[in-house]
């Protein structure tokens, strides 16, 4: 043998080694005419002549017959991986099958590691993304913080001018009255007019800074009383025309439905609400008038006011049921910003949604819908609070507090005790029977709700009414855990007291 | 047995093996390993109106730009599958320009769209209308997952009788 015939075999084992070949003759059909080389290293050990070799091998399927194709590395289903190389030989085919698998290993590794890190670096870009986002979020987060303690700043500071102006005027009217008899010019009637209306104004202030501190902490909860709605519409009226035509504004008032219903509601908050919308509507409309539509339909009470006024501009509509913002065009107008906020959330509280819209042809109109369900009141004033029922003991700690509603509550038909303290309360309770008890929460070092509960606990069966400065709602839960039947809050308008009077009667009367 | 060839396509890492796994071997492998090149598997199924047939599974190596070869492998293909990562968007666009690319050389044979990993649900990022407004109205697309099986089996049918339509 020659040394280049020996070189020559030498070299074709070590291809053959490699490659390991396996070659097949297909007919036109793709069926084994002939198989050589290695064909059981790719699993095709069992193909014979004669089989169809699509059977085996299903990457054939779909190939025309003498179509010439190279397909590489191609993935058995014996986990070989081939080049395949298909082409036609006369009037067969020829399919040469040369090994991957090395090739395969060492590209899969590579491409392994690439799509790896190609993860890898989207989930670092996302999560570079989310602390961006999350960063962004912080950054506006303290922007919102430091516009909001800047406002409550300009709040506390326009707050201050509210406070100190009537109560200058509270101050004169006080210096003049106590110089009345030497100025006979001066009316002390007037002066007494006068203390009135600022005293009345720091109440609502006070009222109303109380209403949004409440509302901030999700402490304020409603109090349900009954109300004549025809009542109602009166009060309205007599309280907004004359004011309109001291503006020079015409104040219409519109009903719709059954006006006449009692319905139940939180009085005092529905009461704060219109009043609230109505002043901002007088305060801010020049000329022409100011409406209040009411209607109640199917236990649903419809409010709305409109105005002539100049409307709320696109930007200021973000913001205006916020708290601490003022119109743009309120000026020097008295308020502490706070009114539209807080009727909005009093809304909500009520169940139902405050929306501003513009009024066809200028102007503006806020309306809400609320639940009001009808209740049957046979006779809804204090005199028909049954006969042995119109004793009262009112214990309050406040002198004033004491005078005003004993002589209201008189006026209305009651008769009227009172007590500045808990022992003083047992000593009235003990000599004078008292069918209804009206007790304030905070009584300086006594608790009014346990003054309650030992009434309770010592038999007191009569009604008992818990009232309170505060509006916070564990006041009321805890008056109420302590027996009280009802919970009004301090200052309450004596018809208001005298409806829920009423009511704790009926209820009493339904129970016996 | 009549058979019919069908392709895997789409970007990598969607989850084309795990979805031919659980379509015929009915297993799921939760590490992840790249395929390189083709791997080819076939599996005999039942029609609609109960004739057999054998489908040549090829599941191509995934790839964002397709390649004279990746086109090459989609010869005498009756119909494929693109699949997208339901939690990477860009791979259901990857997916949009792989049916072009296959559109421009086989206009004839049909595809269906398959939003897989619907299971990793803290990290989806196609929804259902995300997935409607990117695909279009016209085009079919399900959203399955390999790991439980869910709406596979569907999906392979849907292809093989819009391919039975076509032909």
């Amino acid at each position: 043998m020659s040394d280049s015939f020996v070189t020559a075999r030498h070299l074709r084992k070590i291809l053959a080694d490699q490659l390991r070949p396996c070659f097949v003759v297909l007919d036109q059909g793709f069926c084994v005419v002939q198989i050589s080389g290695d064909a059981s290293g790719y699993g095709y050990g069992e193909l014979s002549p004669g089989m169809d070799c699509r059977e085996q091998m299903p990457f054939l399927i779909g190939l025309a017959p003498g179509e010439a194709i190279h397909l590489p590395m191609v993935e058995m289903a014996s986990g070989a991986a081939a080049d395949a190389l298909l082409a036609p030989a006369g009037s067969a085919q020829g399919l040469l099958l040369t090994d991957a698998s090395r090739e395969r290993a060492a590209r899969r590794l590579a491409q392994q590691e690439a799509n790896e890190t190609r993860l890898l670096l989207r989930e670092q870009q996302q999560l570079l993304e989310s602390l961006r986002v999350a960063r962004d979020d912080l950054e506006s987060r303290n922007q919102r913080a430091a516009e909001a303690s800047l406002m409550k700043s300009r709040f506390i500071a326009g707050l201050s001018h509210e406070f100190r102006t009537p109560l200058a005027a509270i101050l004169s009217h006080v210096a003049m009255l106590a110089d009345v008899k030497r100025d006979s010019e001066w009316s002390s009637g007037e002066s007494a007019r006068l203390i009135e209306s600022n005293a009345n104004h720091l109440l609502s202030l006070v009222e109303t800074v109380l209403d949004q501190a409440s509302l901030e902490l999700g402490q304020l909860s409603l109090n349900p009383v009954p109300l004549r709605l025809s009542a109602f519409c009166r009060e309205m009226e007599a309280m907004f025309e004359h004011l309109a035509a001291e503006q020079g504004l015409e104040f219409r008032f519109h009903r719709r439905g059954d006006l006449q219903e009692w319905i139940e509601i939180d009085a005092t908050r529905l009461r704060q609400v219109v009043i609230n919308l109505i002043g901002n509507a007088i305060k801010y409309t020049d000329r022409g008038f100011v409406a209040l539509i009411l209607s109640w339909e199917r236990g649903r009470l419809e409010v709305a006011v409109s105005d002539t006024g100049p409307g709320v501009s696109e930007a200021a509509r973000e913001r205006i049921f916020l708290p601490f913002q003022r119109a743009d065009h309120a000026g020097n107008k008295r308020g502490a910003g706070l009114g539209l906020a807080i009727s909005a959330q009093l809304v909500e509280l009520m169940g139902g949604n405050l929306k501003l819209e513009d009024r066809p042809g200028g102007g503006s109109v806020f309306g809400f819908t609320i639940p009001a369900p009808k209740i049957d009141v046979a006779a809804p004033l204090a005199a028909s609070v049954g006969g042995p029922e119109r004793r009262i003991l009112l214990v309050d700690d406040s002198d004033d507090i004491r005078g005003l509603y004993s002589r209201l509550l008189g006026k209305a038909g009651f008769t009227v005790d009172t007590a500045a303290d808990e022992p003083e309360a047992w000593g009235r309770f003990e000599t004078q029977r008292p069918d209804i008890a009206i007790i304030d929460v905070y009584l300086k070092e006594w608790e009014g709700t346990a003054l309650v509960r030992r009434l309770r606990a010592r038999g007191f069966t009569g009604g008992i009414v818990s009232w309170s400065a505060s509006s916070l709602r564990e006041d009321q839960q805890r008056a109420f855990d302590a027996g009280a039947d009802a919970f009004v809050l301090k200052p309450v308008e004596i018809s208001v007291l005298c409806a829920t009077l009423t009511d704790i009667a009926r209820r009493r009367a339904a129970a016996a | 047995m009549e058979a019919r060839k069908i392709c895997v396509l789409g970007d990598f890492a969607t989850g084309k093996t795990s979805l031919v796994a659980r379509f015929v071997h009915e297993r799921f492998f939760a590490a992840y390993q790249t395929t390189v090149g083709v791997k080819v598997d076939a599996k005999d199924v039942v029609r609609a109106d109960g004739r057999p047939r054998r489908l040549a599974i090829w599941d191509v190596a995934g790839t964002g730009t397709p390649t004279e070869l990746f086109l090459r492998y989609l010869r005498g293909a009756s119909g494929y599958l693109l699949v997208a990562d339901a939690t990477r968007a860009d791979t259901l666009e990857r997916a949009l320009e792989i049916r072009a690319a296959v559109e421009s050389q086989l206009p004839a044979i049909p595809g269906v769209y398959l939003v897989n990993k619907t299971d990793l649900e803290e990290r989806q990022e196609l929804d259902e209308m995300r997935v409607a407004r990117l695909v279009g109205a016209s085009e079919s697309w399900l959203r399955a997952s390999a790991r439980t099986g869910a709406n596979v089996g569907r999906a392979f049918a849907l292809l093989l009788e819009r391919m039975e339509r076509a032909a």
